[in-house]
């Protein structure tokens, strides 16, 4: 089997979402509160914003010209204090003048073709928006808190920082391997399907099923994970194909256990089940070929040949200095490391030749 | 008259088994100890990058000889290179470098296969062992016929 970690490393490398736009998402945040804060017209609670989404979860993929924030409000979620239909119109016109104060041009927009319930901004010439959801956070936002609801009828709980905390928790339990897992998830959604795509939040919430429940070996590598996880999502599924014309997933959110994907369409639903079938049984040829050219193919039927490389020669020959005896650093789990950690318990490596003839 | 061979390894400073043990479980707290067939075997895993799999190796050790390594699982590739024909691994070249007992395998014997499995991943994914390497033609190699010496037998009647 291959488990050719160093193309994986490069594929998730490639598809990282455009520098600009990682540093938009670490930049504006900060000006963003400053503006916001400092309204005198639209009462906001400390610390007034908090950056959500895929940036903050640090699972964005390919193209994502999205970056969201929440923005913390006082009320009384039950009372529908304040009105959530005002409350946004209000927001609104707080936000049509952000793109100026940043030095942009730019306008908001009330979102009424996704989730219906956030402001975007949008900038000329810049193909990204920020996207806007107001929240009263009776906790602070590590807490449950509440956003509007579709339409702006009422205020409905939500956890999105705790769904942050939780992707945290488990990348570091299980040695990082779970969020880049979830970003090869995505990215194979978005490379395979054009349209009918699934949810992010979902993709996350599948992956987070999958790993509580036991279905994961995280001690495999990373090439075996995404295969494994592809066959648990068919497996959880593919009955509601066979036994039902109507049926889609009941989907559990990680925090508050409802149903996240009551509104996933059927039809969409199937091509999700076929491409994660196909995707199946092109990993599985993947791990189970004796050649290398093979395995590499069959991989980048999966994510694409533009992102899963044919060649990592210069890339290993790196890897090479960078582990070499004598200068580089293990960890207590064996992780080999070209500079000596800031903590835990390490070891330097003492300079040796590994002995024998050379078989290529 | 001269000390016999035997004499003259008993001066040897030896780091005693007890040593070795309180090294590699606290450099290594994952791996466990064992006495079996009165030697000492440490299995633990190893993982040498973020994205690879948990290897699960053992560490077999007897005062009288030199400690081996083998990975238990998974199965290595057929033609991994720097493998003894016994199948444990080529950690270095004794005649570079001889280990010595007042050596400890905390510190050497785990950390080397840490790295072996490092440069065995980027073998398996460009072909090439791009780690150093001594380039000897060694006859007790993977592949060649002559049969190990007592240095490089590893304690392999031990179970796994």
């Amino acid at each position: 089997m291959f488990p050719l970690i160093t193309h994986f490393e490069k594929l998730l490398k490639n598809i990282q979402p455009p520098k600009e736009r990682l540093d938009v998402a670490q930049e504006l945040p900060g000006k963003i509160r400053n503006y916001i804060k400092a309204s005198k017209d639209f009462l906001t609670v400390e610390p007034h914003t908090r950056l959500a989404g895929s940036y903050a979860q640090h699972m964005a993929v390919g193209d994502v010209k999205d970056v969201d924030t929440l923005v913390r409000v006082p009320g009384n979620p039950e009372a529908n204090e304040p009105e959530a239909k005002k409350l946004i119109l209000d927001l609104k016109k707080l936000l049509d003048k952000l793109p100026e104060s940043l030095g942009y041009e730019g306008y908001a927009a009330v979102d009424v073709e996704r989730a219906r319930r956030s402001i975007h901004v949008y900038f000329k010439d810049k193909d990204f928006h920020l996207d806007f959801v107001p929240c009263i956070a009776p906790d602070g936002f590590e807490k449950m808190l509440y956003v509007p609801d579709r339409g702006f009828n009422k205020w409905i709980p939500s956890h999105p920082i705790g769904y942050i905390n939780l992707l945290n928790e488990l990348n570091e339990k299980f040695d990082n391997k779970v969020k880049p897992l979830g970003k090869l998830l995505k990215h194979f959604r978005d490379h395979q399907m054009k349209t009918r795509k699934p949810k992010s939040y979902w993709l996350g919430a599948l992956l987070i099923y999958h790993i509580h429940k036991g279905n994961l070996d995280m001690t495999q590598s990373l090439g075996v994970l995404f295969h494994d996880l592809l066959d648990a999502i068919d497996r959880q599924y593919k009955h509601l194909i066979w036994t039902s014309e109507t049926a889609t997933p009941n989907l559990p959110d990680p925090m508050l256990g409802h149903n996240v994907s009551w509104n996933w369409n059927r039809s969409h639903f199937k091509t999700f089940m076929r491409r994660i079938q196909d995707g199946q049984s092109w990993a599985d040829k993947a791990l189970q070929t004796n050649d290398r050219e093979t395995a590499i193919l069959h991989w980048q039927k999966i994510f694409g040949e533009e992102y899963f490389p044919t060649e990592v020669e210069i890339s290993a020959s790196e890897l090479a200095k960078a582990g070499l005896p004598g200068q580089s650093f293990v960890t207590s789990t064996g992780l080999i490391l070209p500079s000596q950690p800031v903590s835990g318990i390490y070891t330097p490596t003492q300079s040796t030749k590994f002995h024998g003839t050379e078989q290529i | 008259m001269g000390l016999s061979k035997f004499e003259y390894s008993q001066l040897e400073p030896i780091v005693n088994l007890a040593v070795q043990s309180f090294h590699i479980l606290h450099r290594f707290p994952d791996f466990i100890y064992r006495r079996e067939h009165g030697g000492a075997v440490w299995r633990g895993a190893l993982q040498p990058r973020q994205f690879s799999q948990k290897y699960r190796v053992a560490v077999y050790y007897k005062l009288s000889s030199l400690p081996t390594v083998r990975v238990i699982c998974p199965a290595l590739a057929p033609k991994a290179p720097h493998l003894w024909k016994n199948r444990t691994l080529c950690l270095y070249y004794p005649q570079e470098k001889q280990w010595r007992r007042d050596m400890l395998i905390a510190t050497t014997i785990i950390p080397w296969t840490a790295l072996w499995l490092y440069y065995y991943e980027l073998w398996l994914d460009t072909g090439k062992w791009l780690g150093p390497s001594s380039h000897a033609s060694d006859s007790k190699l993977q592949g060649e016929k002559a049969n190990s010496t007592e240095d490089n037998v590893p304690l392999n009647e031990l179970s796994e």
